[in-house]
C-alpha cells in the first residue's frame, strides 16, 4: 500500500484489503482479458512480497491505441501489477514476480532483457509529479541523451519541442525552457513528466494515479492529454477515481485482494458489471 | 431478493434512492386509484366520481414533476453507476409511463361525462360489460407491474408479459360485439364511440404496465428488452430464474 493510502487508512479506520481477507471467495477472472491488438500480454502473473501474495494469477493484455484502467480498493495490488509491466518491482526488496509478460512478443523478464531500455519503452508517470531539479529543457532532454537517442543540439531541441507539444505544455513553457521544472504548477509538472516519458519514444505509458495530486482543471487537462496520447501509445492507468476510469479508458480491470476479478469494455463495467464484487465497488457498496 | 437500493457505504445515498423509488410507487398507487375510479364512473354512471378523476389528474402530473426533480438531483449529486444507474433510468421511464396511464384514466372519465351528457340514463348496460372486463385486465397488469417494480421481481414482470395478450383479445371481441349494436340501432353510435375510446384507453394503460415490466427486466438483468418478442423472453428468463439463484454473479 502506498504511504498516502496507508495514512488515510490509519486516519479513517477504513477497511484494508487485509481486513477483508477472510471474506474472500473467488476463482478466475470474469470477462475477456485478451485484446485483439495486444501490445503487452501478461499471463498468470503472481507477485509475492515475502510471504504476502499481492497479485494472484493475473492475466491481462494492454492493446494498441487503448487506455486500460485498473481500479479497486486500496491495497488490492493495482500499483504492484502496474510495476510488473516495466520491471519496477525488480528494485523492491523481497518482491518476486512469476508468470509471463511480453512486449511486442518479447519476454520482458528474459535474462537478455536490459531494464534500462525497457523502462524507456514502457514509461511510467507517478502519482506525485517528480520533475528533476533541473531546467524544463533538461527534464525532457535528459532521457533521450542518456538513452543515446541523440546528442545533436538541433535534433534534441526538436525532440524537446515535439515532446512538450504532445504533452500539451509547449505554449505555456516555450519562453522559459531554462527555468527550473520544479517552478511549474502541479498540473504543469505532471505534463512535464509526461513529456519526459514521451521523449524517449515509449510504446506503452504506465500511469499510477497521475491526477490524485491535481485540482479538477489540471485533472481535466491530463485526461484530455491521455485521450490524445492513445492515438500513438498504449496506456495503462491506475486510478482511485471511478469516474476518471469511466471517462478516460476503453477497458476497465477491477482488482480485489490481488485477484483480477473482472475485465471488460469500460461502458459494460460501469453499466452492467457481471461480478457482484465489481458491482459493489462501482456502486459504492464497500464491505 | 434484498432491497436493491440498500447497501451503500454512504447511507444517505440509500435513502435518496429508496425515496425516489417510493415516490414512483406512490404515484403508481394514485394512478391505479384513478384508473379504478374512472372505470367505475363509466360503468356506474357516476358523474361526481368522473369529475373527481379529472380533478385529481393534476396531482399525478405534480408527482411526475417531483420524481423528475428528485432524479435530476440524484444524478447530479451521486453519479449512479451499474445497477443503481439502471434503477434510476428505469424509475425515470416508469414515471413517464405512469403519467401517460394517468392521462388515459382522465380520458375514460371524460367518456363517462360525455355519455351521461348525451343520455341521462347513462350507457346501455350491454356495452359496459366490455369496459368491466378490460378494466379488470388492465388494472391487474398495472398492479403486477408495480409489485414487480417495488421488488425488482423478474417473475412478476414476466407475469405481465404472460397476461398482456388478453388485452388485445378482449378488445377485438369487444369491437365485434359493439359493431353489431351499431348495426341494430344507429342511435347508439355516439355512445359506442365513447365506449370504444374508453376501451382503447384501457388497452393503453395495460401497455404502460408492460413497458414498466420491461424496465424491471432492464434493472435486474441489464438488458434492454423493449421491442423484443415476449414469448421468447418468457421462455429464456423463466428458465434462468428457476435454474440459478438470483443476485450472485458468475463465479
Ligand atoms: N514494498 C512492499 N513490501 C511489502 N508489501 C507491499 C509492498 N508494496 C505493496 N505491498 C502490499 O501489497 C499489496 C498491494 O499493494 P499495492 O500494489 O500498492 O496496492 P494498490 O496500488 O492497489 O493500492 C498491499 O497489501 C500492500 O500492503
Ligand atoms: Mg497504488
Amino acid at each position: 500500500m502506498n504511504a498516502i493510502a496507508e495514512d488515510i487508512t490509519r486516519m479513517t479506520g477504513a477497511m484494508t484489503a487485509d481486513d477483508l481477507a477472510p471474506l474472500r471467495d473467488f476463482s478466475g477472472t470474469v470477462g475477456d482479458f485478451t485484446s485483439p491488438k495486444a501490445r503487452m500480454i501478461c499471463r498468470n502473473v503472481d507477485v509475492h512480497y515475502g510471504d504476502k501474495h499481492a497479485i494472484k494469477n493475473v492475466s491481462l493484455d494492454i492493446g494498441r491505441n487503448e487506455v486500460v484502467a485498473m481500479i479497486g480498493p486500496s491495497g488490492c495490488g493495482k500499483s504492484t501489477f502496474l510495476r510488473c509491466l516495466n520491471r519496477m518491482n525488480d528494485t523492491v526488496p523481497g518482491c518476486r514476480v512469476r508468470g509471463r509478460i511480453t512486449l511486442d512478443g518479447q519476454d520482458i523478464y528474459d535474462k537478455q532483457q536490459d531494464v534500462v531500455p525497457l523502462r524507456a519503452q514502457v514509461g511510467m508517470v507517478f502519482q506525485k509529479p517528480n520533475p528533476f531539479p533541473k531546467s524544463i529543457y533538461e527534464n525532457v532532454a535528459y532521457g533521450p541523451r542518456i538513452h543515446g537517442l541523440t546528442n545533436d543540439k538541433v535534433e534534441l531541441d526538436a525532440l524537446v519541442e515535439t515532446s512538450l507539444r504532445k504533452a500539451g505544455l509547449w505554449d505555456e513553457v516555450k519562453d522559459r525552457l531554462q527555468q527550473p521544472g520544479t517552478g511549474l504548477s502541479g498540473g504543469q509538472q505532471q505534463r512535464l513528466c509526461i513529456a519526459r516519458t514521451i521523449a524517449v519514444s515509449p510504446e506503452v505509458i504506465l500511469m499510477d494515479e497521475p491526477c490524485s495530486a491535481l485540482d479538477p482543471i489540471a485533472t481535466a487537462r491530463i485526461e484530455e492529454l491521455i485521450d490524445e496520447l492513445r492515438e500513438q501509445y498504449s496506456i495503462a492507468i491506475v486510478t482511485h477515481s471511478m469516474q476518471q476510469a469511466a471517462r478516460v479508458s476503453q477497458r476497465t480491470a477491477y482488482f480485489h485482494l490481488g485477484d483480477l476479478v473482472e475485465v471488460g469494455e469500460t461502458s459494460q463495467i460501469f453499466t452492467n458489471p457481471s461480478h457482484k464484487l465489481t458491482e459493489d465497488y462501482i456502486t459504492g457498496r464497500f464491505g | 431478493m434484498p432491497d436493491i437500493a440498500k447497501g451503500h457505504t454512504v447511507q444517505r445515498y440509500d435513502q435518496e434512492l429508496s425515496q425516489v423509488r417510493d415516490q414512483v410507487l406512490a404515484m403508481g398507487r394514485r394512478v391505479v386509484e384513478q384508473v379504478n375510479a374512472a372505470a367505475g364512473a363509466l360503468t356506474e354512471g357516476e358523474i361526481a366520481l368522473a369529475r373527481q378523476v379529472v380533478d385529481r389528474e393534476r396531482h399525478v402530473d405534480r408527482q411526475e414533476m417531483a420524481v423528475d426533480e428528485a432524479i435530476f438531483n440524484l444524478i447530479a449529486r451521486r453519479q449512479p453507476a451499474a445497477i443503481d444507474l439502471r434503477l434510476v433510468m428505469a424509475l425515470s421511464k416508469c414515471t413517464g409511463y405512469l403519467e401517460q396511464a394517468g392521462d388515459k384514466a382522465e380520458q375514460i372519465a371524460w367518456c363517462a361525462l360525455r355519455i351521461k351528457d348525451r343520455e341521462a340514463r347513462g350507457a346501455v348496460p350491454r356495452t359496459l360489460h366490455h369496459v368491466r372486463r378490460l378494466h379488470r385486465i388492465a388494472s391487474r397488469l398495472l398492479d403486477l407491474a408495480l409489485m414487480a417494480l417495488a421488488d425488482i421481481d423478474v417473475d412478476r414482470a414476466l407475469d405481465v408479459f404472460r397476461e398482456e395478450g388478453e388485452l388485445e383479445e378482449e378488445f377485438d371481441a369487444a369491437m365485434r360485439h359493439l359493431m353489431t349494436f351499431v348495426f341494430e340501432d344507429a342511435a347508439l353510435l355516439g355512445q359506442v364511440i365513447d365506449v370504444v375510446f374508453a376501451l382503447r384507453a384501457l388497452v393503453t394503460i395495460g401497455d404502460k404496465a408492460s413497458n414498466m415490466a420491461e424496465q424491471v427486466i432492464f434493472v435486474a438483468k441489464g438488458t434492454d428488452v423493449r421491442y423484443r418478442n415476449k414469448e421468447i423472453l418468457i421462455a429464456t428468463l423463466s428458465q434462468a430464474s428457476s435454474s440459478s439463484a438470483p443476485g450472485g454473479g458468475p463465479e
